[in-house]
């Protein structure tokens, strides 16, 4: 029944005190926003605390929530803010590069599951925070860089600029890697 | 034929050049470009390993969690310390099997199973209970004799003190009372002896008069004659 309703109908429901609804809301983002989380921090439990806070968070300001534009822009502008106040208040805007492996992401083979989860998570850890917001909604989650731009609050060629030194960034890491694996 | 994309045109570009959504003519013009551009061949590279591997990204599964808790039942614990009390609860089990003894320093001992000789059986527990059943009861009676006599003392020594103050009191009045009653005879005799006095003048004073009457009598009878 839920499950063909639209994120609008849900809210609008879930508003009116509906639990059900709500947690159809929750079931439908939580592991879009889990996964997310996991890329921005590299670590299984910040990604569940940032999760929670994020779904609290909108769960608290579901009535202020328009409808003017789509409900996962809004989600993930929210988990934006969130996952950003999270690794400030941690101190740190890298996960612990020791909690995954860094792998060279240059090779064309995606290899299982499990090794490019990693690798990617790797390489997310290089990034400031900025640009891996920048590359996680544009790659990921398939936003529009008028999206992104909206949803962190700058403008779309900041976006672009953002991606370019991301991409930037991960060449001279992979250039460093193949140096490396030469001389060795 | 329209001028050749600078790089930043071209970068604008790259994005929707990779997933085939430019329309014909940027096509060509950003194929042109990247024809003699090193630099945003190597973006254009770097965008298509990015795309590639993120492709393979497998989405994780959500740890399980208690949403209708989260969000209707707040826990005072922390979600990730939730554990802690199913931990305390292994560890408690842990120690009873076992039967662990954890002793510190300063003589404080834990024991968990202790040892058979501190068991006693169900007769020699009831029979410790009546002991102190017993002893309790002794207890109780003693000091309720050494409360009643304690009563009774202070009982006595209130009494006392009454009779005493009354004593006093009634003293004192009698006192009063006697003082009242020699001014009371005071003054009655002195309001005697006056009467007396002015009763003794009076009769002087008729006898003196009598005498008189007398010997005017004597005088008149003697011219008589």
């Amino acid at each position: 029944m839920f499950g063909k309703a639209t994120d609008e109908q849900l809210i609008q429901k879930a508003l009116a005190g509906s639990e059900r609804a709500w947690f159809g809301l929750v079931r439908r983002y939580e592991k879009r926003l889990y996964n997310y989380s996991l890329r921005m921090t590299g670590s299984p439990d910040d990604a569940m605390d940032i999760l929670q806070d994020v779904l609290m968070s909108v769960y608290r300001n579901l009535a202020t929530y328009r409808g003017d534009g789509a409900f996962a822009a809004w989600l993930f502008r929210i988990a934006s803010f969130r996952s950003t106040d999270f690794l400030r208040r941690r101190g740190r805007q890298f996960a612990s590069t020791e909690d995954v492996d860094i792998i060279d992401i240059s090779g064309a083979d995606a290899g299982d599951g499990i090794d490019t989860n990693k690798g990617l998570m790797g390489m997310m850890n290089l990034l400031p925070t900025e640009q891996k917001h920048v590359i996680e909604l544009k790659f990921f989650q398939h936003f529009t860089f008028e999206e992104i731009a909206g949803q962190l609050g700058i403008s779309s060629s900041t976006a672009k600029s953002r991606m370019y030194a991301a991409l930037k960034k991960m060449r001279e890491r992979n250039e460093n890697l193949v140096m490396l694996k030469e001389g060795s | 034929m329209k001028t050749e994309y600078s790089c930043e045109q071209c970068k604008e570009q790259l994005f929707d050049f990779i997933n085939s959504a430019l329309p014909s003519l940027e096509k060509q013009r950003v194929d042109q470009h990247l024809q003699h551009c090193g630099e945003c061949n190597a973006d254009l590279t770097e965008l298509w390993n990015l795309q590639s591997k993120v492709s393979g990204w497998r989405d994780e599964r959500v740890p399980r969690w208690n949403r209708k808790q989260f969000f209707f039942e707040p826990s005072p614990w922390p979600m990730r310390f939730q554990w802690a009390a199913s931990f305390a609860s292994v560890l408690v089990l842990i120690l009873v099997l076992t039967q662990a003894r954890i002793s510190t320093v300063g003589g404080l001992t834990l024991d968990f199973a202790g040892d058979d000789s501190r068991y006693i059986s169900r007769p020699e527990l009831m029979q410790q209970l009546a002991r102190s059943q017993n002893l309790q009861r002794s207890e109780f009676d003693s000091n309720v004799q050494k409360l009643t006599s304690a009563q009774i003392t202070t009982n006595q020594l209130l009494l006392r003190t009454v009779l005493n103050v009354t004593r006093q009191e009634r003293r004192d009045d009698l006192g009063t009372m006697l003082v009242l009653w020699e001014r009371s005879q005071d003054q009655r005799s002195t309001s005697t002896e006056e009467s007396l006095r002015y009763l003794i003048a009076s009769q002087i004073q008729d006898r003196r008069e009598i005498e008189d009457l007398n010997n005017a009598l004597q005088v008149n009878n003697d011219r008589n004659f």
